[in-house]
């Protein structure tokens, strides 16, 4: 019934593709043929019921086991990072060392120049303009001697930088936003380009669409086997469960000690007697992270759970879960 | 007061990086713009591999690759198209290769696509659990039901079709570039895909139910 070429024009007439003379092309043939209109109905019937009930939500706590799942990586770096990292093709590691060694000739050089490694006096004490400065040997080797006795080195002299190939290695980068604290901790290592790769643990081929990402091997968190400890990483989720249920609180209660978790109020004091009808408010659960799929799933069963989006990432064994208990109407 | 849900518009307008802003400050480091973008495509991405692969694990896997590699890649992205436009392209190729892999390893030969787990070699996630109760799935209403059917009537190609039009409301032009074929052939497959599942549709129920 839509098979004509000129029907696949119907369902870009529907989706307002189609460019206007083409589009008033179809308005004519759909005034004068009730099939045709029937055929439209129809195609919008399907695209209204794909649009309203096609949708399907992310399994609870992905964001959190996403988040986790990339806590091990890198800090992103993007391409001018990148070529500050290896500007002109040279490790920023290699620059590091190079001026550390001009800084140390330049040191030793000024220190042999002014006299078996000990600088005049009047280093450190600016000589007022005009003012002639008398060289006295003797008195100057007398009051190094004094300075070394009572003065920390490097406040006179800077040390050369000691630059051993571990340091050299690695450098330190600052992530901002230090309250994300799974992603990378505040202080990240990016290993240079020279270390080992990172294991990996699947390679599935890539093919085609050259701008995106091709599928890479996955590295995933060390130490996700069971028994191996703290290998988990927990989240802290702020979710609010809107419930008809006035005992929710007390259900809230049960379940967390089902899954091995605890109770507290917004103060912090555990809570341990039974809640009753009333009681819905805002409680801390801390629940085994291994629990979390578990009991993230019984929560919906208490009511409609809405995920807030500033979830914390925290290295812990543990998550910590605020859940608002907010009264709807039965 | 009566000014509040004026103010509250125009932070939600103010406050609501773009997906541009994010990206730029996820290339500065703030590692917080991850967070967003992940809360902000989660559904996307989930739905989008699970129409594909019609299994819940399975799509949380790749689902779940997915953001890793955007993670990995987020640093050079230059925003030459738009961001969600690049994250369905990540998608599709995911859902591509992991078919190509599997049917490679002849693992859909015995056995159907929905009904197989996790790869033996593919690495250890996270993922969570689907004891009852936990696959909201298995709460959805029949009209969901119908559509998850009807969408497994189609071959892969029209399901990605029609779901990214449909479904994530993208453009002919966007959906042609993120599967990789011209615009007459989004067209015609995406007929195609609307008029079978008319009909599986209609079979099942009469029209003025779903409208």
């Amino acid at each position: 019934m839509l098979e004509s070429p000129a029907n696949e024009d119907l369902s870009a007439y529907l989706d307002g593709e189609l460019p206007p003379e083409a589009s008033a092309r179809v308005e004519r043939a759909l005034s004068s043929d009730p099939s045709l209109q029937a055929e439209l109905e129809q195609l919008r019937m399907v695209r209204s019921m794909l649009s309203k009930h096609g949708r399907v939500e992310a399994p609870f706590g992905f964001k959190a086991r996403v988040l986790a799942a990339v806590a091990d990586e890198p800090a992103p770096i993007s391409t001018w990072r990148t070529w500050l990292r290896r500007p002109f093709g040279v490790p920023i590691e290699g620059f590091a060392v190079a001026l550390a060694a001009l800084l140390v000739v330049v040191v030793v050089g000024n220190r042999e120049q002014a006299g078996d490694g000990v600088l005049p006096n009047n280093f450190d004490a600016p000589t007022p303009a005009g003012e002639q400065v008398i060289v006295n040997p003797e008195r100057d080797a007398a009051r190094a001697q004094q300075r070394q006795l009572s003065l920390p080195e490097p406040e006179a002299t800077p040390a050369p930088t000691q630059v051993d190939k571990g340091e050299a290695d690695s450098v330190t980068t600052v992530v901002r936003g230090g309250s994300v604290e799974g992603l990378a901790t505040a202080a990240d290592t990016i290993p240079s380009t020279d270390a080992p790769d990172i294991p990996t643990a699947v390679t599935v081929p890539s093919e085609g669409f050259a701008a995106a990402p091709s599928p890479e091997p996955v590295a995933q968190p060390s130490g996700t086997a069971a028994g191996d400890a703290p290998a988990l990483f927990g989240a802290s989720y702020r979710y609010q469960v809107s419930t008809s249920d006035p005992d929710a609180a007390a259900q809230l209660l049960r379940l967390a000690g089902r899954y091995g978790g605890r109770v507290s109020d917004p103060s912090g004091r555990q809570v341990t007697a039974s809640l009753g009808a009333g009681d819905n408010g805002s409680y801390r659960v801390q629940v085994p992270a291994e629990n979390l799929a578990e009991f993230g799933a019984s929560l919906r069963a208490l009511g409609s759970v809405v995920e807030h989006p500033d979830d914390r990432i925290f290295a812990s064994s543990s998550v910590t879960i605020q859940v608002d208990l907010v009264q709807s109407a039965p | 007061m009566e000014h509040a849900p004026v103010i509250g518009l125009i932070w939600a307008t103010v406050g609501r990086a773009t997906d541009r802003e994010l990206v730029a400050q996820f290339q500065g480091g703030d590692a917080s713009a991850y967070s967003e973008i992940v809360h902000r495509y989660q559904n996307r991405v989930f739905t989008l591999a699970l129409r594909w692969m019609r299994d819940h694990a399975v799509a949380e896997e790749v689902a779940q690759d997915v953001f890793i590699a955007l993670f990995r890649s987020l640093g050079t992205f230059r925003g030459d198209a738009k961001l969600s436009t690049w994250v369905y392209r990540v998608v599709v190729n995911h859902c591509k290769n992991r078919i190509q892999y599997r049917r490679r390893r002849h693992m859909d030969r015995h056995e159907p696509l929905e009904g197989v787990g996790v790869d033996d070699d593919s690495p250890r996630r996270q993922l969570a659990s689907h004891a009852p109760g936990a696959d909201a799935s298995r709460h959805r209403s029949e009209a969901e039901q119908l559509v998850a059917d009807g969408l497994a009537q189609l071959d892969e190609e029209q399901r990605m079709i029609i779901v990214l039009r449909d479904i994530e409301d993208l453009s002919y032009e966007e959906i042609g570039a993120i599967m990789d074929v011209p615009r007459g052939t989004v067209k015609s497959r995406l007929h195609r895909a609307r008029t079978q599942l008319a009909t599986v549709l209609s079979r099942r129920i009469g029209a003025e139910d779903v409208l």
